[in-house]
């Protein structure tokens, strides 16, 4: 078009369509695509990217090098037309996917350098080396000084931190080591203790049981100890102290602590009859800083005794006595006799020395203990029994028949109750249960019954020699019974008579079971055995000189323990024997008085009889007169039954 | 008679004495992990010192229908002793489960019971309760303070009274905790629960 032409030619000028036509509908009308927005432009250029296509290219170019240079040129000669149109459709990613390959290339170069720098100090090497020419420069010194210095600070810095771990290393290794010991310590401890106790897991505390509750015991306390580790600076304390430390602490309620036992006493007036002592000597203190296995024994022990006196005190306030039961504050005291009281009292030291230093408190109750050496030990094992005893009875009743029946009635006699019309009086017979104070009270009765006893047999053994007594005790005893066989003798002449006696001690009296079969029974007072004693030295003399005479071939005229004529005895019955000589001339009457001793009676002979014609028999020829008394002092003999035997022999050859 | 009688029976006071209500859990166990259980018990259980406890009762039921429902009546269990002769009769009667607590663990229903001479058996067909079933149980019975454990076996008679000839009902044992304790005494049920735990893996107990 010609701008001078102004022919006046209109030429009408219209752009391009610009936007693609879509479809031509069939009246002519063109429907165009809707312009691509922006983003929807990016996407679509975005789909084109062919991502693998490089890499492929990349690849094919590494594994095929040796590709020939002709076929590479048909194929880019080929391919010359495609490339370009896809270079000009990649455009717009071009410049970035290049950036990004620069980066990558450099990123591995670097990394192949550090790698260089890294590694190849050492032959072999695995990289190249780029050195420089030897000869193009010479290392200045002060370059080697530099590299000097370098060297060193770098080997500077390496001690340091090798220094810095080695001392770390020391430090923690032997910590660690202590705290792993302590940690092994601890649960071999551990171990142990729940070998012999109960412990449970509460939270992230260990607590341990040391109630008799699994055994039957129904105490309020409950028992409850804490096992906790040993903290360091215990242990440190602990072996400062040179005490073997223990990496496992036990924690004792305080009213658990320290030591006690039952002390049990029997008194006459002040005097001290029997007493036994309920505790263990050896953990008569015990210290804070004992094992745990002897301070839980020993609170253990505590517990013990401070069950038993709950139970005697609680016992001893519904006991009806006729002298009542007495209970101040740790202290029982019940009369067992008139005159004799039963103390029982509960003796706790808390006093927890934390020192080893216990020695002195020890030493001060030796003395005391030491005393009571021959003290009994019935009481104490029987305090002992008869708790267990209780706790067992809680456990284990006997098996109800039929078995649905319910455990109250713990007796078959009760269940049989009902459907055998028990009456009222005989219910409550059977529901008598003697508790332990009850048990304790007849056992110590028995105990001073016994040592009455005892006392009063081995004195009268030893103030009366003739005749001989000897007391032989049973061995085997039981708590409410003890046997005692006397014997009564001459020395020489056991053969002859032999005067037995037997007493068995209960709580209450004494049974004596004569020779005779007769049984008698004695009181608890000293004084009727005393008397039962002498009545039988009395009459074993009379005895023995019966027995003599028959031995003798004597006659025996009269023999009677109980003599009915002549001043009566203070004591007893006299007993008397009347014998004479084979040949009938002599008489002799022996009469025993229990507390006057024998006297012996010769029949006198009396010859004063003139001879007549009217009594012509020899036998009127001696006629007794009355009797005269022989002093016994004067006749020689160990013993009367001896002297008798002299007396009686002397008699029968006149 | 009124119809309501168990119900009545059940909420009757012993005279005197609280109104007692039996504390139930039941389990079965097979015949030949009995033994397993039994052990398991003997650790448990109190009364072990003496070896195991063992029983052989015999129990006879009787129901006296009370109205024209047929599951309307009233049953006594009448229960002795074979291992010992001269034990007395006990006559028990359980009461309906009580249902008034859902959320309970154990099973609680009322209980009386007396013990009685051998007439028993004979008084209760003279008052006109007609012996329902009997059974013999024997096993083993452990304690553990108030609560009895009882491992029985039961065996039905092949012939009326011919204790000889017994016939076990099942190839299992029944288990039974029990207590009884005066009504309202609650945390005996969550015991016999705690103590059922125990027993887990060998028998379930539960409330029937």
């Amino acid at each position: 078009m010609d701008p001078s032409d102004h022919t006046g030619l209109t030429l009408s000028v219209e752009s391009l369509q610009e936007f693609q036509v879509q479809e031509i509908g069939l009246d002519g009308q063109e429907t165009y695509a809707k312009p691509l927005s922006m983003s929807e432009n990016l996407a679509k250029l975005a789909h084109k990217i062919d991502f693998s296509e490089d890499n492929d290219d990349k690849k094919g170019d590494e594994t095929r090098p040796s590709t020939s240079v002709k076929e590479k040129e048909e194929k880019d000669s080929k391919e010359g037309v495609g490339t370009s149109f896809q270079a000009q459709q990649k455009q717009p990613w071009e410049a970035v996917k290049t950036k990004l390959r620069d980066a990558l290339t450099e990123v591995s170069v670097l990394y192949d350098v550090v790698n260089i720098a890294r590694m190849n100090r050492e032959p072999p090497y695995q990289y190249m080396v780029l050195e420089k020419v030897s000869g193009e420069t010479t290392p200045t010194t002060n370059e080697i000084a530099v590299k000097l210095l370098e060297k060193k600070k770098s080997l500077e810095g390496a001690a340091k931190i090798l220094h810095a771990g080695a001392v770390s290393m020391k430090h923690t290794s032997s910590s660690d080591k202590k705290a792993l010991v302590e940690q092994k310590n601890f649960h071999d401890e551990l171990l142990r203790l729940r070998q012999c106790w109960r412990l449970k897991r509460v939270g992230n505390s260990i607590l341990g049981d040391l109630s008799f509750r699994t055994s039957g015991s129904r105490f309020w306390h409950s028992g409850t100890f804490e096992v906790t580790k040993t903290t360091e600076e215990e242990f440190e304390a602990a072996e400062r102290r040179g005490i073997q430390p223990c990496s496992l602490k036990v924690t004792v309620p305080s009213d658990l602590e320290g030591t006690s036992y039952i002390r049990v006493l029997i008194q006459e007036g002040e005097a001290e009859i029997a007493s036994a002592y309920l505790m263990h000597s050896r953990r008569s203190q015990i210290s804070l800083d004992a094992h745990w296995q002897e301070r839980l024994e020993a609170a253990q022990n505590v517990l013990f005794c401070k069950e038993l006196f709950a139970q005697l005190a609680r016992e001893a306030v519904q006991l009806k006595a006729s002298i009542p039961h007495i209970v101040v504050g740790n202290q029982i005291i019940s009369s067992i006799i008139p005159g004799v009281q039963l103390v029982i009292r509960l003796c706790h030291d808390a006093n927890m020395s934390s020192s080893h230093d216990v020695t002195p408190n020890f030493l001060q109750a030796a003395p005391v203990r030491e005393k009571n050496a021959n003290q009994n030990i019935d009481l104490e094992q029987s305090l002992h029994q008869l708790l267990r005893e209780l706790h067992h009875s809680n456990l284990n009743g006997p098996t109800p028949r039929p078995v649905t029946t319910s455990f109250t009635f713990n007796n078959k006699r009760r269940r049989l109750a009902g459907p055998l019309a028990l009456d009222r009086r005989e219910i409550s017979e059977l529901q008598q249960n003697e508790c332990v104070l009850e048990k304790i009270l007849k056992q110590s009765r028995h105990i001073v019954l016994r040592d009455r006893t005892a006392k009063v047999l081995d004195d009268m053994a030893a103030a009366i020699q003739d005749p001989l007594i000897m007391v032989h005790w049973s061995v085997l005893q039981q708590p409410l019974q003890a046997t005692v066989k006397v014997f009564i003798s001459s020395p020489g002449y056991e053969h002859f008579a032999r005067t037995s006696m037997q007493l068995s001690i209960g709580y209450e009296d004494i049974k004596a079971i004569l020779k005779d079969g007769r049984t008698v029974s004695l009181s608890y007072q000293e004084k009727d055995l005393k008397n039962l004693l002498t009545c039988q030295l009395s009459e074993h003399r009379v005895n023995a000189v019966f027995d003599l005479a028959k031995s003798l071939r004597m006659q025996i005229i009269h023999y009677n323990f109980f003599v009915g004529v002549g001043p009566a005895p203070k004591l007893g019955n006299s007993s008397a024997v009347v014998v004479a000589t084979p040949n009938g001339k002599r008489i002799i009457a022996i009469r025993s008085d229990p507390v006057e001793g024998p006297r012996v009676l010769i029949q006198d002979e009396n010859n004063m009889r003139d001879k007549t014609d009217v009594v012509t028999d020899s036998k009127w020829e001696v006629l007794p007169s009355g009797f005269k008394e022989v002093d016994m002092s004067k006749i020689p003999g160990r013993n009367f039954v001896h002297k008798m035997d002299l007396l009686m022999g002397n008699l029968a050859h006149e | 008679m009124s119809s309501s009688l168990p119900g009545n029976l059940g909420s009757v006071s012993t005279t005197g004495g609280p109104n007692l209500q039996e504390y139930v859990l039941q389990g079965t166990i097979l015949d030949q992990s009995a033994e397993a259980l039994v052990h398991r018990l003997r650790a448990l259980c109190d009364n072990v010192d003496q070896g195991l406890e063992t029983f052989r009762d015999h129990e006879m039921v009787f129901a006296l229908h009370t109205g024209g429902q047929t599951n309307n009546q009233v049953m006594l269990r009448a229960r002795r002793s074979l291992d010992q002769a001269d034990s007395p009769w006990q006559l028990r009667y359980l009461g309906q489960t009580d249902l008034s607590d859902k959320s309970r663990a154990v099973t609680v229903r009322s209980y009386l019971d007396a013990l009685t001479s051998d007439t028993l058996p004979a008084f209760l067909n003279d008052i006109g309760f007609r012996l329902d079933h009997e059974f013999v149980a024997k096993g083993h019975m452990f304690r553990k303070g108030k609560m009895k454990v009882l491992v029985s076996k039961l065996f039905k008679f092949q012939k009326p009274n011919d204790l000889q000839n017994l016939e076990a009902m099942t190839s299992s044992r029944l288990v039974e905790l029990s207590v009884v304790a005066p009504s309202g005494s609650e945390n005996i049920a969550d015991d016999m629960k705690v103590f059922a735990e125990q027993l887990k893996p060998l028998v379930s107990m539960d409330k029937v």
